[in-house]
């Protein structure tokens, strides 16, 4: 029992593990989804912060710059996307799928250019990870030590960015006004809020969450940065928002749930001889996920909608009967 | 009005025009200054490199083709404005089950080339409109984003392909995962010996034109395209939407499984894709670039494969990485797809036609 218990307690710990940058991206795209408009360049936004954090770090030697300046780039990125698409008029889900193929290959270019490698940058900027939190008193606790101590720093940004995130959705007025345009611009737009502005505001926010999810990548999980790093992490995170509605505090939940597709491929490594079959394993389990959360959602939707036809037809029919028995009298 | 639409469709053209030279301009600047190339180099290598030798044009030619089905294929899809991506994968998992036809039954044995060829086509077409499905239905019956989902099946789909390669046709003499030898009656041969340029091209221009014809003269292409413009205008006509947009979806699907099975049986002599192989996103840029129109495909793809094939010249004359061209087929899309590039420049030419016409009318008027 206790051999499962600590079993299981690393398993989620690892799961944990593996969701941390789908937090970051999830969280991000509840934001602009609230806004009306997902967030397709999750990708790009991680790929720009995972090298520049670390280019910055390599200059200056300083783990909290490499965080500062990998955020900049990828808000800068991220004020890229919106220029072209508010002002430039590209259409927005265009321009973003074109960053993202360009910025896959831009990576690699840049980390070309800075270090003349198209690899890896682990000999080049050497330094310890960001660092893993161990819990004192709850450390010692054989299951739930496990499961709660020993995460890197990022994961508790993330839960923290899902808490100030949900604060933010749900408490201010920055937040009411990113729903009013998500829920109608053109209403909004006649109380006086500039959707654009809304839209730049809330994309520069998913830039600034998402980032971290790169960063994670790069300097938590690892400490280099190699091609494809992110390896369709942005879409995952994007896929698990959505099946949380858009609600950061449920999409922490909905990323854990797939991470646990990427943490079951990990574990069955032993079992599972075959190379390729694995590999696609994450792959098929976070498709079903998403198809079976999405196939939940929609006959949820359904019997919402007939429910509420029904409710619907019975006011109807006592409305009737009341104005004939109010015409009988 | 017509003088306006006149105006207008000038305007598209020359941005188009515009956009590939700045991308041009902006792509031979990067290169003069990162690498010890000069001007006149990169100049050659970017514009002229493809049609300096035979070879090279037949590596233009190599991804002209696939690009020409791939292209088409996203006009159906991105027409409607859906974003499904499920090309690429389609491009690494239809060739799989045609290799499974031609290696695992006896049905191709003595059939002739052009017969084969139309099987492999047929196997790859429908495997191609089958899979898009997938993120179609996703999408249309589940509400889930169909960009999400076909972007993580095009993953799936690569690891699939290589697994169901493995453990049904794979060569066992071979130290890499591959299949047998395409036999000489099984493949598409080379128009010019020990070049890319296959005779795969044919069935590129008779892509090209089936495309056009449903596109603009078929019932179901004039339906997608009101679908794409307006879809509540459309299902006030009286058109099935979402009937419209399953069908686009599988054309799309059906027209990257061709462009699969053109560069599989044409470009190799076995199945060795052991990645996942842009052909499917390129599509998107090409039909971005043929503004979503087929017949405008053939011309967009060039342009694509010119820019491709340019990276690798520039990969092994300057060392210049071949992800280069993943950034210069950004710049492309900012200013080809971007509505105001030069939108001042158009409205204002196209008010002042109006006030002349304005004035005009008065004098006619006061006259």
């Amino acid at each position: 029992m206790t051999d499962f218990l600590n079993w299981l307690g690393s398993f989620i710990g690892a799961t944990i593990r593996m969701a941390t940058p789908l937090m970051f991206v999830a969280i991000g795209s509840c934001v602009t989804q609230q806004g009306g408009i997902l967030n397709m360049a999750g990708e790009a936004m991680m790929l720009a912060s995972s090298l520049f954090g670390i280019v910055f770090i390599g200059v200056t030697g300083k783990i909290w710059v490499g965080i500062l300046c990998g955020a900049l780039v990828s808000v800068l990125v991220t004020l890229f996307i919106c220029f072209a698409a508010f002002v430039m008029k590209v259409d927005m889900y265009l321009m973003s799928i074109s960053m993202n193929m360009a910025l896959l290959g831009g990576v690699i270019f840049g980390m070309w250019l800075i270090y003349g490698v198209k690899s890896h940058t682990a000999p080049f900027v050497i330094f310890d990870p960001v660092a893993n939190v161990r819990i004192p008193l709850i450390d010692k606790i054989p299951f739930i030590g496990e499961i709660l101590s020993g995460h890197n720093i990022f994961t508790w940004i993330a839960v923290f960015f899902g808490l100030f995130t949900q604060f933010l959705l749900f408490k201010t007025k920055f937040g009411l006004r990113v729903r009013a345009v998500g829920q109608n611009p053109q209403a909004a737009e006649s109380v006086g809020i500039n959707p654009r502005k809304i839209y730049t505001l809330a994309f520069a926010y998913a830039g600034l969450v998402s980032s971290f999810g790169g960063m994670y990548l790069s300097m938590g999980y690892q400490n280099f940065f190699i091609k494809n790093i992110t390896a369709n992490r942005g879409f995952i995170g994007l896929a698990a928002a959505t099946a949380a509605d858009a609600k950061p505090g449920l999409s922490i939940i909905m990323s854990i749930l797939f991470g646990l597709a990427y943490a079951i491929t990990n574990s069955l490594k032993v079992y599972i001889m075959e190379q390729q079959l694995l590999a696609a394993l994450p792959y098929l389990l976070t498709t079903v996920l998403i198809l079976v959360l999405s196939y939940w959602r929609y006959t949820k939707a359904q019997r919402l909608l007939r429910e509420n036809r029904k409710k619907l037809a019975e006011m109807r029919a006592q409305q009737l009967a009341e104005e004939a028995a109010a015409e009988k009298a | 009005m017509r003088k306006v639409a006149r105006v207008e469709t000038a305007f598209e053209v020359f941005r188009i025009v515009v956009g590939i030279i700045l991308a041009y301009i902006i792509a031979i600047l990067i290169t003069i200054s990162v690498t010890d190339t000069s001007l006149q180099v990169a100049i050659r290598n970017f514009m002229f490199g493809p049609f300096t030798s035979k070879r090279r044009f037949g590596q233009l030619m190599g991804k002209y083709i696939p690009y020409l089905f791939s292209g088409c294929g996203m006009c159906f899809i991105y027409a409607c404005n859906r974003f499904n991506l499920i090309g690429e994968g389609i491009v690494n998992m239809s060739p799989i089950f045609a290799c499974m036809v031609m290696f695992g039954t006896p049905l191709m044995t003595n059939l002739p080339i052009v017969v084969n060829q139309i099987i492999m086509l047929a196997v790859c077409g429908i495997t191609g409109g089958l899979l898009a499905l997938v993120p179609a239905f996703a999408r249309e019956k589940l509400g889930a984003s169909e960009m999400v989902v076909s972007i993580v099946m095009n993953n799936l789909l690569l690891y699939l392909s290589q697994y169901f390669l493995k453990v049904s046709v794979a060569d066992r003499t071979m130290s890499q995962l591959a299949s047998p030898i395409h036999p000489a009656n099984m493949r598409f041969t080379r128009i010019w010996p020990n070049t890319n340029f296959t005779t795969a091209i044919f069935y590129g221009i008779l892509g090209v034109i089936l495309a056009s014809i449903i596109f603009f003269y078929s019932r179901e292409g004039q339906k997608i395209r009101l679908v794409g413009a307006n879809r509540t205008f459309a299902e006030c006509c009286g058109i099935n939407s979402t009937r419209s947009l399953y069908i686009a979806q599988i054309i799309g699907g059906v027209f990257a499984g061709w462009a699969g099975c053109v560069d599989t049986f044409g470009l190799y002599d076995r199945y060795l894709y052991i990645a996942l192989t842009n052909i499917g996103m390129d599509g998107l840029i090409v039909a971005v670039i043929a503004k979503k129109q087929p017949i405008f495909v053939p011309l967009s793809a060039f342009v694509m494969a010119m820019i491709r094939t340019a990276a690798v010249t520039l990969n092994t004359s300057a060392d210049l990485p071949i992800e280069f061209a993943t950034m210069m087929q950004a710049i492309l899309v900012l200013f080809v797809a971007a509505e105001n590039f030069m939108g001042g420049w158009k409205n204002k030419i196209i008010f002042g036609m109006t006030e002349k016409q304005k004035a005009a009318e008065k004098e006619g008027a006061a006259a």
